[in-house]
C-alpha cells in the first residue's frame, strides 16, 4: 500500500496521528485487527525516521546514546530481536551486534597475553582502530557504546563483564571457570610459597590486576591464605601445597 | 523408488553441495506417490538450486529429488482439501503429489518453476561436491563477505550531506512519543488478553500479539503462549549452531562461554547477524533437540556451551571415578582434578560438586582444604 505523498498526504498523516492519540486510551473494545492497524501506522513513522536518520545512528555517538536512553525509558529494547522493526528498518541491530562481535573478538585475540582482562579504554581504542581500517577515519565508538554493547550481551551469561578495579574500568572476558590463571599461580606457589602480589606479577609477567583477580578466587575457595604480618606486606600461602611438599620430603 | 536418501548433518539439517543454494522452505507438507499414501505425513519441503529436499518431521530422515528428473509440475486445487502440487518425474512414469497443509503452495510452485527454467545443474561442474556444506557459514569465507558489506556502507555514507542535529533530535522525540503510546497500548491490550477465559483464547490472535511485541521490541519472556510458531526460527538456528560449533568446541576441550560462541558464529555469518536473545533462545533448545551439545549455567551465572561427549554429566562422573580410584586413600582435591583434566580450578571444583551431588563421593573439610573420597570408603556398609 503506497503512502500518500505531498500536502494531501501530510494532512492525512496528521489526521491519523490525532486519531491515534484520542483512541489511545480506549482499549476495551479494541480487536487485534485494530491493533495491527495501529502497528502499521507506527511502522510507517519508523520508516520515515529511518529514511532520514539511519545514518545518524551509525555516525553520531551522541545521537546513538540518546536513542538508546529513550528506548530504555519507554521500556523498549531495539536490539531484542533481529526480527523486530527496529533492527529491520533502522538497522540498529546490525550496528550493535556488529560492535559486540568486534569487542568480543578483540578480547579473544588478546587473551593469551592478558588472561582475559583488558582496560576499557584499550578496548575502545582497539575497536576504533579496527573500524577505521575499513571506514577511512570516521570518528566512531565511545566508551558509552562499548558499555552499552556489554549490557546488551548480558543475556549470554556473566562470562563477559565490566569490572571496576582501583578506579578503572576493565573488560573481563574469561570467567574463572575457564581460566588457567589459578593453576599457574599454584604452579609458582609450589616452587616459592609466601610471595607478595607484586612478586607473583613479576614471576608470571602479568599485570598486578590480573594477579589480584586470580588470587581473589583462590582466597575465596580457601586454597590461599594471606599473612599481613611480615613487614606490613601481604604475602600469600597455600596450606595444601605445604603438606604436599612435606609429604614429598619424607 | 524415485527419491534418494542422504544423511542429515549433526545439527539435523540437509547437507548441500558446495555450489548449491537454498531457495525456499515450507513446513507441514505431506507426500503422496502415484495416488497412495506414503510414510511421509508431515515434513519440511525445501527447494535448492539443484534439488527438492524433504525432511520427515517424525523420523527426521531426509530424502531428495534432483530437479533434472522433473518433467512437469502443476498446481491442483480441490474444495475440501489442502492445496497440492503435482510433480511428474521421469517422463510421467511417477506422479509425486505434495500437499501443503499450511499456506505456501503458490510461492513454492513459482520458485520451483523458476529453478526448472534456470536449469542450474547444467552449469555446475561434476566434481564440485565438497565436504563443506554451503548452508553453514565457513569461518574464512564469510568474513570477507562481511568486509564487502562494510565497504559498500562506506561508499554510501560518503555521499551523505551533513544534517542539522536539532532536526534529528526533534524527529527522535516525536518518534519516541509514538513508540511510547504503542507500548502503553500494547501493554493494556496484553492485560485484556490475560483476563480472557483460557478456553476462549485464540491461538491465532495470541501469535499475532507475540509478533507485535517482537516488532516493538517489548520483552516476551514473561508471556506464556500456546503458540510456538516463533520457535521454528530458533530451532533452525539451533541446528545450524550445532553444525558450526562442533569443530571450535573440540579445539577448546569441549567447552566455551556462550559469549565466545555468539562471536564466532556471528563473525562467520558476516551479515544479517543474530541478536544475543536469538542466540540464547536457540541454544536453550540444543538439549531438547537431542543435539550433541548443551548449555550449562554455573552458580556464578556464567553460561557455557559444552560438548556432551567431553563434559557431559555421565562423562564427568566416570572420569572422577577413574581418578579417585588411583588415590583412594588420600582422596582428591580440586587441584588434583584441575591438573589431571587440564581444566581450571573452578571448573574442577564444579565437577567434584556434581559427582558429590550424585552421592558417589563425599567431602572432608579441614585446615588443609577440601578433599573428596568415595562415599563407600567413608561410610562402609556394616
Amino acid at each position: 500500500m503506497r503512502r500518500p505523498v505531498g500536502l494531501g498526504g501530510l494532512q492525512a498523516a496528521k489526521k491519523r496521528d490525532e486519531k491515534f492519540k484520542e483512541k489511545g486510551a480506549n482499549v476495551e473494545g479494541l480487536r487485534m485487527a485494530q491493533m495491527q492497524e495501529r502497528l502499521k501506522f507506527f511502522r510507517e513513522s519508523l520508516e520515515d525516521f529511518a529514511q532520514k536518520h539511519k545514518k545518524d545512528i551509525n555516525k553520531d555517538p551522541e545521537f546513538r546514546h540518546r536513542f538508546s536512553q529513550m528506548c530504555m525509558k519507554i521500556g523498549v529494547d531495539p536490539l531484542a530481536s533481529s526480527k523486530g522493526f527496529w533492527a529491520e528498518l533502522l538497522g540498529v541491530g546490525d550496528f550493535f551486534y556488529e560492535l559486540a562481535v568486534q569487542i568480543i573478538e578483540i578480547c579473544i585475540r588478546t587473551r593469551d597475553q592478558n588472561g582475559g582482562l583488558m582496560e576499557l579504554n584499550e578496548v575502545v581504542e582497539r575497536v576504533n582502530r579496527r573500524r577505521n581500517k575499513f571506514r577511512g577515519g570516521q570518528q566512531g565508538i565511545t566508551a558509552n557504546d562499548v558499555k552499552q554493547s556489554i549490557r546488551n550481551i548480558k543475556i549470554l551469561g556473566n562470562g563477559f563483564e565490566l569490572l571496576l578495579v582501583g578506579g578503572r574500568y576493565y573488560v573481563q572476558s574469561v570467567p574463572c571457570e575457564l581460566s588457567g590463571d589459578h593453576t599457574e599461580i599454584l604452579g609458582v606457589a609450589a616452587q616459592k610459597n609466601g610471595l607478595t602480589l607484586d612478586q607473583y606479577a613479576r614471576e608470571l609477567s602479568w599485570t598486578y590486576q590480573r594477579v589480584d583477580q586470580a588470587m581473589n578466587l583462590l582466597l575465596q575457595e580457601g586454597f590461599a591464605w594471606v599473612d599481613e604480618q611480615t613487614r606490613g606486606e601481604r604475602t600469600y600461602w597455600f596450606p595444601g601445597l605445604i603438606d604436599q611438599q612435606q609429604l614429598e620430603n619424607k | 523408488n524415485v527419491f534418494e536418501t542422504q544423511p542429515l548433518s549433526t545439527g539435523g539439517l540437509a547437507v548441500l553441495d558446495a555450489d548449491e543454494i537454498n531457495i525456499t522452505t515450507v513446513n507441514n507438507v505431506k507426500i503422496y506417490e502415484n495416488s497412495s499414501d506414503t510414510e511421509h505425513n508431515d515434513g519440511q519441503l525445501s527447494l535448492t538450486t539443484l534439488r527438492l529436499f524433504y525432511i520427515n518431521s517424525s523420523t527426521r530422515k531426509a530424502i531428495f529429488l534432483h530437479l533434472s528428473k522433473i518433467s512437469a509440475i502443476e498446481k491442483k486445487n480441490s474444495l475440501f482439501s489442502s492445496p497440492k502440487l503435482n510433480v511428474k518425474v521421469n517422463g510421467s512414469q511417477h506422479l509425486i503429489v505434495f500437499s501443503f497443509h499450511k499456506s505456501g503452495r503458490d510461492p513454492f510452485h513459482d520458485a520451483l518453476a523458476d529453478q526448472l527454467r534456470k536449469k542450474n545443474w547444467l552449469h555446475v561442474k561434476k566434481d564440485a561436491r565438497v565436504s563443506i556444506p554451503s548452508n553453514i557459514p565457513d569461518q574464512n569465507f564469510t568474513q570477507r563477505a562481511g568486509i564487502t558489506g562494510i565497504m559498500k556502507r562506506v561508499e554510501s555514507e560518503d555521499l551523505e550531506t551533513k544534517k542539522s542535529l536539532t532536526t534529528a533530535f526533534s524527529d527522535l522525540n516525536s518518534l519516541m512519543d509514538k513508540a511510547k503510546e504503542m507500548v502503553e497500548l500494547a501493554e493494556k491490550f496484553g492485560e485484556k488478553v490475560k483476563k480472557l477465559d483460557a478456553n476462549n483464547a485464540d491461538a491465532e490472535e495470541d501469535s499475532q500479539y507475540q509478533e507485535l511485541l517482537v516488532n516493538l521490541g517489548i520483552s516476551t519472556t514473561n508471556i506464556v503462549s500456546k503458540n510456538t510458531a516463533g520457535a521454528r526460527f530458533h530451532e533452525q538456528l539451533a541446528r545450524q549452531l550445532a553444525d558450526f560449533l562442533i569443530k571450535p568446541l573440540q579445539q577448546k576441550q569441549g567447552i566455551m562461554t556462550l559469549t565466545d560462541a555468539f562471536c564466532l558464529y556471528n563473525r562467520a555469518r558476516g551479515t544479517d547477524l543474530i541478536s544475543p536473545e536469538d542466540m540464547y533462545s536457540a541454544c536453550s533448545m540444543l538439549d531438547r533437540l537431542d543435539l550433541p551439545m548443551q548449555l550449562k549455567q554455573f552458580d556464578s551465572k556464567v553460561i557455557v556451551i559444552q560438548l556432551k561427549s567431553i563434559t557431559g554429566d555421565a562423562e564427568i562422573v566416570k572420569r572422577i571415578n577413574d581418578l579417585l580410584s588411583l588415590q583412594r586413600t588420600i582422596g582428591v582435591t580440586a587441584v588434583d582434578v584441575a591438573n589431571a583434566f587440564n581444566v581450571s580450578v573452578a571448573l574442577a571444583k564444579d565437577h567434584l560438586l556434581l559427582v558429590e551431588s550424585k552421592e558417589v563421593i563425599c567431602r572432608d573439610e579441614s585446615v588443609q582444604g577440601l578433599r573428596f573420597y568415595f562415599t563407600i570408603d567413608c561410610f562402609p556398609i556394616q
